[in-house]
């Protein structure tokens, strides 16, 4: 772990049991959602997490919040070991890493006002001793969010805001607590694409001020383009490459990946170009294929692929892919 | 007119459809006003706008199934010489499916949860009393399975033990159970992921090779739009901002709106361009600006935009936008 | 702050109320009960309390001008001893429901909100509750302990909780899936701060609805335990006047009046709160209506049609 690093995920699992499906069968399948992940994030970085979904994206940060248990694997933050904390240090270790979710429809409490939503991690962590301090940090913390000026906005109901504004709230909820990592679950997915554009620049522009480490986990390669500086490919529970956002872009290795980026719609009719899809749906994380994960669906598949399990292999500097094919 | 379409057969030809909601106590809401368009056989339409542009609206209006505040105020809608707007109720519903089908928004997550697929489909084709006995019915359900790429032995199968996928292909299967002419497909990749929306675009492609199908894509993703569609036509608050080939939308767009939404979107094949977006809030039906509706958001609007609302000009023989800076130049 | 949503919401849900025509029927039929209750020693003709002197003659006598509905096997008037009444009909029923809605909430957002092994064994004792016949109990509790007016409530409060937790439990669970939850998990908030500011306000008006429906219930089964001759002799409930005109010869006598009468009331407050409580049901039932999570239509352009679920095209992108 050098100097940079701010968070290391090591070897993480996540398995759930799957319930019996008869009184006589044995209860021992598992849904592998996160089968060994591990990747590192470093300070005032924005790493993408790149995969379709039940890729394991999702649970995977769950986990990192500590709202899912972990059943393999090691999480540090900060030199410090965060894997199997409880109680009271889980709680003030969620101060520092903070999640905006997909949907900023569902995720604001309907009857709470824009202020009182803002305001609700440093009541929930007791962080400030008077009203106007409070009412202070959250003005702050909306103007942060472009929510100008804040006065119009603190009386008001999540109703009365547009999409853009209400995931602009979601931000400012967490930023008050002044983390230093966010994770944004598919923050545009569910916003216009005139106003995509405005949210991602929040979120970049929050990068350099506050120096805050962003993982941006997506199914739209074509955002994470724009404002990651590394990209994840995961697939299956797996990461299958990673690497410096151009340098994958450029030269995905895995074929996985080199899909992915082909299927990506360019907004230009004269580049309409051979496009791999990928037949079928991705396969069932219970009855996961032996050897290789990908290579039922792989288009270069090869005997070995059906053998071998191929591990994160160096195909230059930084930039690592898990195919046994790769020259 | 793209030049592989320009001979082909006419199929719909809508002329200054306006559509209005009604509702007692408020001045009507104009959600469609004054659109015109063509649909020739085998050409793919892209029908692009933010929420709330009146894109849905004007494809209900299509079919004529506008809820009952919606009112067909003007135009016409012709489908093969046949003015639909002046059809009884009876003759509109064996328009319906048999010759223009749509795929409601979301609609693969509102399959009915305890019925089979096929049954599902079958439905459909009673409905329209097409096929006779049983075995030509079954038979027709495999046919149609198998053309949207769904293995026949399947139709049995229950909606939850189908992919997203695989119900978004049943569902284009429901569409085509009557092989209509036209099918409107309202936001059909929406909540797919990137690889299955590739699938499910793919596949309209090939039905449109295969069948000669035309399709109506309404959809607010212009890279969508982009691979598939060979004409365009872009809303605005319930007016037609522009009307193009895809390659003249993409390369000489004259509208500042659908500048702004292109530079919206991210273009991996140029990704050093930074991402802007388009300031401020679509306006609301029922309180539109005075002039051109776009005005409020428009960063090159000058005084005139709003005051008076542009008309449609005339750039070349298949290009159309409503902006006053297109007359000006 | 606090006081501003409630008045939004009360102003939002006054409106839609008066527009439910069974609703505003119940709401006066219970006002009108309430106002019989609280101003009963003004209404009524005749303090019950105060001793008469009796002759036979005065023993059920037919309604007359002095006795508009005539009197009781104690020369007493029916209709005040029917106004006073009230007030113990109504006592009973508003601290026994008050009993039963404290423990239906608490076990039902207890077993939705943990699941697992809680949610189980308290269910399963609310499936209990449910299948045991609630009359014999309430009868062997009442006839265990003194009977007082304290203990009829106490029984009625602790048997009818079952329908107002399984109510609870399942509204609990869809509320516990929504992402508003997850974001205060994800804020680091506790279990209890988010049951308190996130799962009780929105399980709130469910329980309110239904605590007028369980109001109801409490009024009949304290009216069954009174004609049963199980409740306090001293107190004057309408099932007291029932169980004395039926076991003191009111039915030999043909004094229709004395039994018309208290029926007439337990029928009137437990129709008017059955009305008032389906109102309120459908208003603020969250499986028959999604009302308040709709867009804001000041920012979203749509039509203004009745069928609003449509008209958000483009939203779910």
């Amino acid at each position: 772990m050098n100097q940079s690093t701010l968070l290391e995920v090591r070897n993480l699992r996540k398995l759930f049991p799957l319930k019996k499906a008869g009184f006589w069968e044995a209860g021992d399948k598992h849904v592998h959602a996160v089968d060994g992940v591990s990747f590192e994030l470093n300070r005032g970085e924005v790493l993408a997490l790149v995969g379709e979904s039940g890729c394991g994206k999702s649970t995977l940060a769950l986990t990192l919040m500590g709202l899912e248990t972990i059943s393999q694997g090691s999480i540090v933050f900060d030199g410090q070991d965060i894997t199997h904390l409880k109680g009271p240090a889980l709680r003030t270790m969620r101060q520092h890493i903070q999640m905006v979710f997909q949907d900023p429809y569902e995720s604001l409490n309907p009857l709470m006002t824009i202020g009182q939503l803002v305001a609700e991690p440093l009541v929930v962590h007791r962080l400030v001793r008077s009203k106007a301090e409070r009412a202070d940090r959250v003005h702050r913390c909306l103007e942060d969010a472009g929510l100008k000026p804040a006065e119009a906005f603190v009386n008001r109901f999540p109703h009365e805001l547009s999409g853009g504004q209400r995931q602009r709230v979601v931000i400012a909820g967490a930023l008050v607590l002044e983390p230093t990592i966010l994770l944004a679950d598919e923050p545009v997915s569910m916003l216009d694409v005139s106003i995509r554009a405005e949210i991602l620049s929040l979120l970049a522009d929050l990068r350099v001020k506050r120096g805050i480490s962003i993982l941006f986990i997506t199914h739209d390669l074509g955002t994470a383009a724009y404002f990651a500086d590394r990209v994840a490919v995961m697939y299956l529970g797996r990461i299958v490459e990673i690497g410096p956002t151009r340098e994958v872009l450029a030269n995905p290795a895995h074929p996985y990946a080199r899909a992915l980026l082909s299927v990506i719609p360019v907004p230009n009719p004269r580049q309409r170009r051979e496009r791999l899809i990928l037949r079928g749906d991705p396969p069932d994380p219970i009855d996961l294929p032996p050897g290789c994960r990908f290579h039922p669906r792989c288009p270069i598949a090869q005997a070995v692929c059906r053998e071998q399990d191929p591990v994160l292999q160096d195909v230059s500097r930084g930039h690592q892919s898990a195919c046994l094919l790769q020259t | 007119m793209p030049a592989a379409f320009a001979d082909a057969p006419l199929l719909l030809d809508v002329r200054h459809l306006s559509v209005d909601y009604v509702s007692r106590g408020q001045p009507a809401a104009h959600a469609v006003d004054d659109v015109s368009f063509v649909l020739r056989e085998g050409e793919i339409l892209g029908l692009v706008g933010e929420s709330g542009c009146g894109k849905t609206t004007l494809m209900l209006s299509l079919m004529r199934l506008l809820p009952s505040a919606g009112r067909i105020v003007a135009g016409r809608v012709d489908l093969l010489g046949r003015d639909l707007l002046s059809l009884s109720e009876k003759e509109i519903a064996d328009v319906r499916w048999k010759e223009m089908a749509m795929i409601f928004q979301g609609a693969m997550n509102a399959l009915n949860p305890v019925r089979t697929i096929g049954d599902q489909i079958s439905e459909v084709i009673v409905r329209h009393n097409i096929a006779g006995n049983k075995a030509v019915l079954d038979g027709r359900i495999s046919e149609l399975l198998e053309l949207v790429g769904i293995p026949a032995n399947r139709k049995d199968q229950y909606p939850h033990q189908y992919s997203g996928g695989m119900r978004q292909r049943a569902m284009i299967a429901m569409a085509l159970a009557c092989a209509p002419l036209i099918v409107i497909a309202d936001e059909p990749t929406t909540a797919l992921d990137v690889m299955i929306q590739a699938q499910i675009l793919e596949l309209l492609l090939t039905l449109r090779q295969k069948l000669g199908l035309a399709v109506i894509l309404v959809t607010h993703d212009l890279g969508v739009v982009a691979e598939i569609c060979d004409s365009v036509l872009v809303m605005y608050g319930g007016v037609t901002a522009e009307y193009a080939s895809v390659n003249t939308i993409y390369n000489n767009p004259q509208h500042p709106y659908t500048q702004q939404l292109l530079d919206a979107f991210p273009d991996l094949s140029n990704p050093s361009d930074r991402l802007t977006s388009i300031p401020g809030y679509p306006p609301r039906l029922d309180a539109l600006p005075p002039g051109c509706r776009f005005a409020p958001r428009c960063s090159v609007a000058f005084e005139r935009c709003h005051h008076e609302q542009p008309p449609l000009y005339q750039l070349s023989q298949f290009h159309l936008a409503s902006c006053h800076r297109v007359e000006s130049e | 702050m606090t006081v501003q949503i409630k008045v939004t919401s009360i102003g939002g849900f006054w409106e839609t109320f008066r527009h439910s025509g069974i609703g505003v029927v119940g709401l006066i039929m219970v006002v009108i009960a309430m106002g019989l209750a609280v101003f009963a020693p003004w209404i009524a003709p005749y303090n019950p309390k105060t001793p008469v002197r009796v002759s036979i003659e005065d023993i059920y006598a037919r309604p007359s001008s002095e006795h508009w509905l005539g009197t009781d096997d104690a020369g007493k008037d029916v209709l005040s001893n029917f106004i006073f009444g009230a007030r113990v009909s109504l006592t009973v029923g508003f601290f026994a429901s008050f009993i039963s809605i404290v423990i239906g909430g608490m076990i039902g957002i207890v077993a939705g909100f943990y699941g697992g092994k809680i949610e189980n064994l308290l269910m399963r004792l609310t499936d209990i509750m449910l299948v045991i016949p609630d009359l014999p109990l309430a009868v062997v509790l009442v006839a265990l302990t003194k009977p007082s007016l304290l203990n009829i409530i106490f029984v009625i409060g602790i048997l009818g909780w079952t329908g107002t937790a399984r109510l609870v439990r399942s509204q609990t669970l869809s509320v516990k899936e929504r992402k508003f939850v997850l974001r205060a998990r994800a804020i680091g908030a506790g279990n209890l701060y988010i049951i308190r500011r996130h799962i009780l306000p929105l399980v709130l008006p469910l329980m309110v609805a239904n605590t007028v429906l369980v109001i109801s219930l409490a009024i009949l089964n304290e009216s069954t335990l009174s004609f049963l001759g199980l409740s306090d002799p001293t107190t004057l409930s309408w099932g007291q006047m029932l169980n004395f005109a039926f076991t003191r010869g009111g039915m030999s006598a043909g004094a229709w009046w004395a039994l018309v009468t208290p029926g007439f009331g337990i029928v009137w407050v437990v129709l008017g709160c059955t009305l008032l409580g389906h109102g309120l049901e459908q208003i603020l039932n969250p499986r028959l209506e999604a009302h308040h999570l709709s867009v804001g239509a000041e920012m979203v352009a749509r039509p203004t049609g009745p069928d609003g679920g449509w008209a958000r095209e483009g939203e779910s992108t």
